[in-house]
């Protein structure tokens, strides 16, 4: 009966660590998983409506430090990653990477072209918010905050989010890949009126 | 003839043991001759070592239209501090802390093509955490005269650490802790596109030029 009673107590220590194990693993393997590098398809005008459609299967799917792959089931699937580590490999983007995708870019710093990246293709891009800050790359260009629109963005040394919709009130809701706590959705912010901030848009919008 | 012969071994071992790195260079991006450096570094051969310069200038000595001036206009984050300003062989950079203290700023540069009518090619912002950085703030926007590409990150150094270097193709590239800021290092060796990232493979030694450790440091366009 001792020795029952031990393998017992063995058997679900065993599985209550094999059942923390696997959780610490399924952090790190979503993208490896899932993700794929297939060549973008060149596509030879974006519209902003467009890009509202596609910035909007990226809502509720995450957010990942240097990420660029989501799906479309309105879960993160691997929620609570470590914050500033771009090798957890979770589902979703960081703020840069995910409008380097809306905005269709390429990776050719020089070029104006459009590339359709789609979501399960892991891609964040060269660019981080404080580069989008400065309008590097050809596609980007600086923007007073007055004059931006929906889908042209505010971005600071740090961040930067998307206008979703102007609101008469001063504020905008931005759709965002705001940090691992929050994930990626659309919120109301006052980025237009804060002066660390910076308008920037995309080159080349079509008419919707 | 035997004699002939040995004349000959021992005139080819004189050859051998004099031939430095020919490929090591020579001038760094400024035009500048390298430094000599005062300590021999452990597991790093002396012939391969290229010293790069650094120079600390105190913010209120900043010259108006200087390109460290250039570099923090219209920043959002006031500074303060020191600025550290490096030339390495295919690369400049300046570096400050903000003067909140929860940031570094500034400015890399090659002497590649630039947008427009920049003075620097890139630059990075990077926040602190407990007084360190949590990621090394890669660019990859700046390319040689060649069009090579280059990545530029930010190594926090060790406590003991003096030299930071950085494995090159033809050369290792040394480079002086100052001001206990991070340092700013570059390479273009192991910069990919398709990626966005960059690895760095490094040394850290101390002032006695010891090994602390050599390591490779992986970074990844981010934030």
């Amino acid at each position: 009966m001792r020795y029952a009673r031990k393998f017992l107590v063995a058997f679900v220590v065993a599985f209550a660590l094999a059942g923390a194990g696997t959780a610490g693993a399924y952090h790190t393997q979503w993208v490896a998983n899932n993700c794929n590098y297939a060549a973008p398809t060149p596509t030879s005008y974006i519209t902003r409506d467009g890009s509202i459609t596609v910035a909007l299967y990226a809502r509720h799917e995450g957010y990942q430090w240097g990420g660029g792959c989501w799906n479309d089931n309105d879960v993160d699937d691997s929620p609570g990653d470590p914050k500033s580590d771009p090798n957890t490999g979770g589902e979703g983007p960081d703020c840069s990477g995910f409008t380097f995708k809306v905005w269709r870019e390429t990776l050719d710093e020089t070029s104006t072209a459009f590339h359709q990246w789609w979501r399960l293709r892991n891609i964040h891009g060269p660019y981080t918010a404080q580069r989008f800050k400065n309008a590097d790359g050809a596609a980007n260009y600086p923007l007073s905050k007055s004059a931006a629109i929906k889908m042209d963005a505010y971005a600071s040394a740090t961040h930067i989010g998307m206008i979703y919709v102007t609101n008469p009130d001063g504020t905008d809701q931005i759709i965002e890949a705001l940090g691992e706590s929050y994930g990626t959705n659309v919120w109301t912010r006052a980025y237009r009126g804060n002066s660390i901030f910076s308008g920037v848009r995309r080159l080349g919008w079509s008419q919707s | 003839m035997i004699r002939l012969r040995l004349t000959l071994l021992l005139i080819a071992g004189v050859l051998v043991a004099c031939t430095g790195n020919d490929d090591r260079p020579t001038r760094l991006m400024d035009g500048s001759a390298p430094g000599a450096l005062s300590v021999k570094l452990q597991h790093v051969a002396e012939a391969d070592v290229v010293l790069t310069s650094f120079k600390v200038t105190d913010f209120a000595d900043i010259v108006p239209d200087s390109p460290i001036a250039e570099c923090y206009r219209g920043s959002s984050n006031p500074l303060s501090g020191p600025i550290v300003e490096r030339v390495g062989v295919i690369s400049s950079s300046v570096t400050s802390r903000t003067k909140d203290g929860r940031g570094i700023d500034g400015c890399d540069d090659t002497a590649g093509p630039l947008e427009e009518d920049r003075r620097w090619c890139g630059g990075a912002y990077g926040q602190l955490f407990e007084g360190r950085l949590r990621d090394p703030r890669l660019n990859i926007g700046c390319l040689t005269e060649n069009d090579e590409m280059v990545g530029f990150v930010w190594v926090q150094p060790g406590e003991r650490a003096r030299y930071i270097s950085v494995e090159q193709p033809e050369y290792i590239e040394v480079y002086e802790v100052a001001n206990d800021l991070p340092v700013r290092v570059a390479t273009r060796n192991g910069v990919e596109v398709e990626g966005s990232r960059a690895s760095f493979d490094l040394f850290e030694h101390d002032q006695n030029g010891q090994l602390l450790r050599r390591y490779r440091l992986k970074a990844v366009v981010a934030g």
